[in-house]
């Protein structure tokens, strides 16, 4: 094992462990932590250079990767410690073609104060030429001006490896997108609901709450090919000829995206025989969208709408979030393959949550819950695995628990109304 | 609506979820369309062990199609590219963009309107 950097973005801190971990299952690349403070620099265990690069090619997080060669609290006492090493592991690339790059955390240097720090490490002796566009070896100084950070390490010396895919954020922006609605989801947690879902080539992944299908183009862009349905055709069929397939042209994913239909989770149609890799969804919860089931004939009676049905489109009922997720979870548990993951959003109001308002199925195990906060409520991404058939019990399916899981009444509370 | 999907979606009805004649859906008035895509063998391999053969023979059948054979092919890395090709044309880039799919266990219809399948059913059926 060798010791290498990562630099994280500093968006969204809870998702990036999360993150990592479902990259090195993916890529089959383990790792182990050596630091990992509140800056966004991780000191990491990693096989070898091709690992290292492995590991972080598809994260959304994770903005390079570095072989590390020395880091110290200072600029200076960095140069100490570079000047007597022995030995020096950068006179491997002493003969290649190379360039000196600065990453400043927290503090942004000019041009000058860049050349200025990079003039210093004349002592290196690298003979190579200098090649600003195509170097085949990327020196690097890390540099963590951050006040409030608990690390003691300031400066980092090392050489770039590779980057993550952070580019991604930009090519999803819902700014570019030509057909979006309400309840699109950003691009950047858009990807990483995809990647959490380990969506890739030879998987099929279905969102059954997909309204303008924002799941469908990230899975598809990690070669998932995928599938959505929806309770409200309009949303996915678009208008003006702008919908999810238009979509799906502009971001050239035709060779990865299966169909969208019109259905009722409460009512799947897919066979209960064929089974899917990866479950995502952001299921309404009534801010945007509240969710709908069709409603049962004995509910309309209830309801003294007995007139005779004739129009095509079926009546909807309110379908509370709690019964939403627990029909959800148990979905999930019948039709995933072994070891397939569940990824979805859950509301939650941030005084009121408690560990109980997670789904829980014995047949699937929570593997992260991972919040983005807002101001008085957050949005938990949960990411559930299904056990492998082989070694789960058939019993105790429900859930024995006098609390309603996942915010009974969410949008209530959102909006203010306590609930009666 | 592509082949694939149309071997596993049956009918939404749980009545008719264990009647052997609710799946494949009986597919009528369809209009087809070939959109090319790029091929993925790793894809097709995967997926083939999850398709319903003998439903998609039926399937193909009732769109005119009589090549298939009744034996579903086995795909090991060293099946031939033309075989993979022709599953792939099945599967991925033959398109349902107009038609009806109907249960032969309960009857209800289910439309295909611009290729995309709407699968709810009415009140009464829930």
């Amino acid at each position: 094992m060798k010791c290498y950097i990562l630099h994280f973005s500093s968006t969204h801190k809870d998702f990036h462990l999360p993150e990592l971990e479902t990259l090195s299952k993916i890529e089959n690349v383990p790792f182990s932590i050596t630091e990992r403070s509140s800056n966004p620099f991780w000191i990491v265990q990693i096989e070898d250079d091709e690992s290292a690069r492995k590991l972080v090619k598809r994260s959304i997080f994770c903005k390079g990767v570095y072989e590390l060669y020395g880091c110290s609290d200072t600029l200076d006492n960095l140069h100490e410690l570079l000047k007597n090493m022995q030995p020096k592991p950068w006179e491997l690339y002493s003969q290649t073609t190379y360039k000196f790059s600065i990453e400043s955390y927290g503090k942004h240097l000019t041009m000058e104060e860049q050349l200025n720090v990079i003039n210093q490490f004349g002592y290196l002796h690298l003979n190579g030429k200098v090649s600003m566009k195509s170097p085949d070896c990327i020196f690097t100084v890390l540099e963590d001006n951050e006040k409030k950070s608990d690390s003691k390490v300031k400066a980092y010396f090392c050489r770039k490896l590779g980057v993550g895919s952070r580019d991604a954020i930009d090519k999803f922006d819902l700014k570019q997108r030509r057909y979006i609605g309400i309840t699109s989801f950003e691009s950047e947690l858009s990807l990483v609901t995809a990647q959490m879902a380990m969506a890739g080539p030879a998987k099929v992944v279905y969102d059954p709450f997909v309204g303008t299908g924002s799941f469908l183009y990230t899975c598809s862009f990690f070669g998932a090919h995928t599938i959505g349905s929806d309770i409200d055709g309009r949303q996915m069929r678009g208008k003006n000829s702008v919908s999810i397939r238009e979509n799906i042209a502009q971001y050239n994913l035709q060779s990865s995206f299966l169909d969208v239909f019109t259905s009722d989770i409460t009512h799947c149609p897919i066979r209960e025989s064929f089974l899917l890799d990866a479950i995502v969804c952001d299921p309404p919860y009534g801010v945007r969208a509240g969710a709908k089931r069709i409603a049962s004939i004995q509910n309309i009676i209830k309801d003294k709408d007995t007139k005779p049905i004739l129009h095509r489109y079926p009546k909807l009922e309110h379908y509370e979030i709690c019964d939403l997720v627990k029909d959800l979870v148990d979905f999930a548990a019948k039709r995933l393959v072994d070891e397939g993951r569940l990824v979805l959003w859950l509301p939650t109001i941030t005084e009121e949550y408690s560990i109980d308002d997670i789904p829980k199925h014995p047949a699937l195990r929570l593997l992260y819950n991972s919040a983005q906060h807002f101001n008085h409520w957050s949005r938990r991404l949960l990411t559930f695995e299904r056990l492998p058939r082989a070694t789960v019990v058939k019993n105790n399916i429900t859930q024995n628990s006098e609390h309603l899981p996942a915010h009974y009444k969410f949008r209530e509370k959102y909006f203010g109304n306590s609930p009666q | 609506m592509k082949l694939l999907t149309a071997n596993f979606l049956t009918c939404a009805s749980k009545k008719c979820s264990s009647s052997p004649d609710a799946f494949p859906l009986n597919i009528s008035d369809a209009k087809i369309a070939i959109q090319e895509c790029e091929m993925n063998p790793e894809f097709i391999k995967n997926v083939m062990l999850r398709v319903e053969w003998p439903a998609l023979v039926k399937t193909t059948q009732q769109l005119g199609n009589n090549t298939l054979p009744m034996e579903k092919p086995e795909l090991t890395d060293e099946s031939d590219e033309l075989l993979f090709k022709s599953l792939h044309n099945v599967l991925l880039e033959t398109e349902i963009t107009e038609g009806k799919m109907t249960c032969g266990s309960c009857g209800h219809v289910y439309p295909i309107v611009e290729g995309i399948p709407n699968m709810l059913l009415s009140e009464t059926e829930v």
